[in-house]
């Protein structure tokens, strides 16, 4: 599209929006409640717009919806706020539940059942580099250079080593959105863009695993009886996401084989009852959502319905997540510990560089796979994030120290990580350059009103 | 977690019920079959799972749905303000547009003095709050929804066709003078100051409704769409009615007569085959479904008063709607034919009913407003049941008629 034209658009939907305020304020009648509303549109406009532009720089649409965010968000524009921005959390919950529908369904047994070993490979190799190099990197930071105000130098080992540990932890994680965002945008097919779908939804269950498992030796090193009660939680956490996902899955398959049209409608349907059953149960949707897409997928005849209801509603789904993704990004947090921060992402980037080369290696993957498909592990998102409030729940001073620069670190891997993954794709040779052509849908012929 | 298991049970569950019967309604009885045609059902699934029924969704996250309700609203305005082509309006015979208004400001009145009566009845209004609760009444009964004459059209023999035509475009185009009063009303109402009427404000606002509508028109012109996939256009679109509703709730006004004026200019200024009417009408299902899902999510059914005046509006409707039709065809036909009972025909409300009393209740907030949605609800319920009803029995004696 023509930049002026979308200069054009965008200036108009920022004017009307003054000119709403500027009428607001003059007549003293205005709905502050409304205001979410409006940001909404405002961002899908200029996301949306934000996003065709990306690819002229070589990154996926994604990027610029997350980078419109940043800009209409509350340390730029000031456009969306986080007051504008709280109601938006079901819109938020419903694109998050369909995009992980997506992913678990893009998880075909018969596809990826070769590549098991390479898979298996890559989640252990990026999981144990990435721990052990953020862990070391990052205990040696907070040891020698100080843990943080407050701290005591009685205390510092012990803190050290804990805030190590969970970093190690949180550092493991990837994000399955963005990966199928980008995979999907790109109509990506190949080795690279398998392995980078498959190990980021196995790579979280692992960090799922992981913290339950290390949350009470954390606990035992702080002094604090906490770790034990959390660790039984994250296991009832997990058992709960997979029988609610069970669940969903199991009456999705029920509506996939007997409606006649309408598809996507009952899909959105059971995407929202997830987010708000995950909630409600304190359970992960992103994990219940992954296993409601991968049961319907590999165990009933409707996988492919179940993407084609989704797909005609995957570019608004995409704007809104990642346009109130970029807009929820802590640019304070990461301007105030940018060392700490950058020293996390590039020992993050080192490891994820070298378990996934070693793990592809031994899985006898072919060098031109192995030189990519590691960008595609570099972003983080959500999962992060979820965790890293745990950690500031369950652990304190320490675990908001760990929570403030973990995510000052996803807000870095999040920009950067789909910028890194498209280019690893295109550089695989497995990204299309042609862009998406499916038409304009049928109208249908009744009027209801 | 003992909890999570029975949901999951219920969930599954409901999916077999569902699947059985939603998706084949032969699967219905034959009463609940034709009192369901227009699949107004839907409301009473979202009263189902909302604060009024089983509280799955809360009264305090009521609030989470505002992008859903805009979206809804905008999308409803729009449809119908992008059919409202000049040219093809001046092709509307004269006594087909005479008959849409009048009987709509006719049905319109009297509704609204039916509610006016009972507002004081059973309703400590304010006098403005209930002259603009009675106005909405009005306006949002009187309208006429084409959608359960083109289904039984579908039923009926083809004789019945030239009969069935002039009752579409009738009860397509009589929301236009419907909406234009709700729109209005909000500009003169104040509804962040208890629906004082302020006549400065009334005319600002209209004035500015006509500005904001078309730099709307412009943004969405400006939108280089043929070079989009389609589900870039989707995105775009929904963005676009997000905004827009979301300004006219921002400002107070109606999302439906802000989208229904950019739908105007649009309708005037892109050509017949554009793609934004395969657009709008691929989206038509599910955005209905959306809007009457939380149509019904706002619905509480309290109070003795509300059902009282609900069937009275709707017994009120299929008179005004009888009687206005029969009277205006002696007043003037012009040499059109219609049916001898051709106003029982007009007596569904459809969704546009449920879509006005929301933004309402949305808006003006309270007692008076949750009173009037209630009983525009119970009336567009019971409306919709009656309908196929009503509608057999206008063709049948005017196909009897024919044959005669």
């Amino acid at each position: 599209m023509n930049a002026l034209r979308v200069a054009a658009v965008a200036g108009l939907a920022a004017a009307l929006m003054t000119l709403a305020r500027y009428i607001g304020q003059e007549l003293g009648s205005f709905s502050p409640m409304a205001e979410s509303a409006m940001a909404l549109g405002f961002l899908m406009i200029f996301a949306f717009f934000l996003g065709q532009a990306a690819p002229v720089i070589g990154a996926p649409r994604i990027t610029g919806y997350l980078l419109a965010g940043v800009a209409a968000g509350p340390f730029a524009l000031g456009l969306v706020t986080q007051e504008n921005a709280a109601p938006l959390r079901m819109v938020n919950g419903l694109a998050l539940s369909l995009i992980a529908f997506t992913a678990g369904g893009e998880l075909k047994l018969a596809r990826y059942r070769p590549r098991i070993k390479a898979l298996a490979l890559a989640v252990a190799g990026q999981s144990l580099a990435s721990f052990a190099l953020v862990a070391v990197v990052m205990f040696c930071a907070f040891y020698f250079f100080g843990a943080g105000e407050g701290i005591t130098q009685a205390d510092t080992l012990a803190v050290s080593l804990a805030a190590a540990l969970l970093l190690g932890i949180l550092s493991m994680a990837n994000s399955p959105a963005t990966a199928v965002a980008v995979i999907t945008e790109g109509r990506a097919k190949g080795p690279a863009a398998e392995i980078i779908m498959g190990s980021t939804v196995l790579v979280d269950m692992v960090v799922v695993l992981v913290f339950g498992a290390l949350a009470p030796l954390v606990g035992g090193i702080l002094g604090m009886s906490a770790g034990q009660e959390q660790a039984a939680g994250i296991f009832q956490h997990i058992g709960g996401a997979v029988a609610l996902g069970l669940g969903v899955g199991l009456a999705m398959i029920i509506i996939l084989q007997f409606s006649q049209e309408g598809a996507a409608l009952w899909v959105s349907g059971m995407a929202m009852a997830l987010s708000e059953l995950s909630i409600h149960f304190h359970v992960s949707a992103l994990l219940a959502a992954i296993v409601a897409g991968f049961l319907v997928e590999n165990y009933s005849r409707h996988g492919e319905k179940l993407i084609e209801a989704i797909e005609l509603s995957s570019a608004p789904v995409y704007v809104i997540f990642f346009s109130l993704a970029g807009q929820g990004l802590d640019l304070a947090a990461l301007a105030a510990n940018l060392p700490l921060t950058l020293a996390l992402v590039f020992t993050r980037m080192a490891g994820v560089w070298l378990g996934v080369n070693a793990g592809l290696s031994m899985a006898g993957e072919p060098l031109e796979t192995r030189r990519n498909a590691w960008q595609g592990f570099v972003g983080q998102a959500g999962i992060n994030i979820g965790f890293a409030i745990l950690a500031q729940q369950y652990f304190g001073q320490v675990g908001a120290i760990v929570a403030t620069i973990a995510i000052s670190a996803v807000a870095v891997n999040q920009v950067a990580g789909p910028i890194m993954m498209r280019r690893a794709l295109v550089a695989a040779g497995e990204i299309s350059s042609a862009s998406s052509t499916q038409p304009v849908p049928k109208a249908e012929p009744s009027s209801p009103r | 977690m003992n909890n999570l298991v029975w949901i999951i049970i219920l969930l599954v569950g409901a999916g077999f019920l569902w699947a059985g019967f939603v998706f084949s309604k032969e699967r219905f009885p034959p009463f609940l079959r034709e009192t369901t045609l227009t699949g107004w059902e839907v409301f009473l699934l979202g009263f189902a799972i909302g604060p009024g029924g089983f509280g799955l969704i809360g009264a305090g996250e009521l609030n989470q749905l505002d992008p859903f309700i805009a979206l809804g609203l905008g999308w409803a305005g729009l449809i119908f303000g992008i059919q409202l082509r000049w040219a093809d309006l001046k092709k509307v015979e004269p006594f087909i547009r005479f008959l849409t208004v009048g009987q709509t400001l006719a049905a319109g009145m009297g509704l609204c003095l039916v509610f006016l009566f009972m507002g004081v009845v059973f309703h400590g209004y304010s006098a403005s709050g209930l002259a603009a609760a009675a106005l909405l009444v009005g306006a949002a009964c009187s309208v006429s929804s084409p959608t359960a004459i083109s289904i039984m059209a579908a039923r009926l023999p083809k004789t019945s066709l030239p009969l069935i035509r002039p009752l579409l475009v009738v009860s397509t185009l009589d929301l236009a003078p419907a909406l234009a009063v709700v729109g209005l009303l909000f500009c003169f109402f104040d509804p962040m100051n208890e629906s004082v009427f302020s006549m400065s404000r009334g005319v600002a606002l209209a004035t500015y409704s006509i500005v904001i509508a078309i730099l709307l028109a412009a943004m969405f012109l400006l939108i280089d769409r043929k070079k989009l996939s389609g589900e870039h256009n989707l995105a775009v679109f929904m963005g676009f009615i997000i905004f827009a509703s979301g300004i006219s709730f921002y400002l107070g006004l109606s999302p439906l007569f802000t989208n229904l004026l950019t739908g105007i200019i649009l309708a005037n200024v892109l050509s017949p085959d554009d793609s934004i009417h395969t657009l709008l009408h691929a989206t038509e299902k599910p955005f209905y479904v959306i809007l009457l899902v939380v149509a019904g999510l706002w619905w509480t059914a309290e109070g003795a008063g509300v059902w009282i005046t609900g069937i009275a509006l709707a017994a009120a409707r299929v008179e005004l709607k009888y009687h206005s039709v029969k009277a205006l065809e002696r007043f003037w036909t012009d040499g059109q034919k219609l049916p001898p009972n051709a106003g029982l025909a007009l007596c569904s409300p459809g969704a546009m009913s449920l879509a006005m009393g929301l933004n309402f209740l949305l808006a003006y907030h309270g007692d008076g407003p949750v009173f009037a949605f209630g009983a525009i609800a119970v009336s567009t319920m019971i409306g919709e049941a009656m309908a196929p009803a009503l509608i057999r029995r206008a063709l049948a004696r005017g196909e009897e008629n024919e044959r005669a």
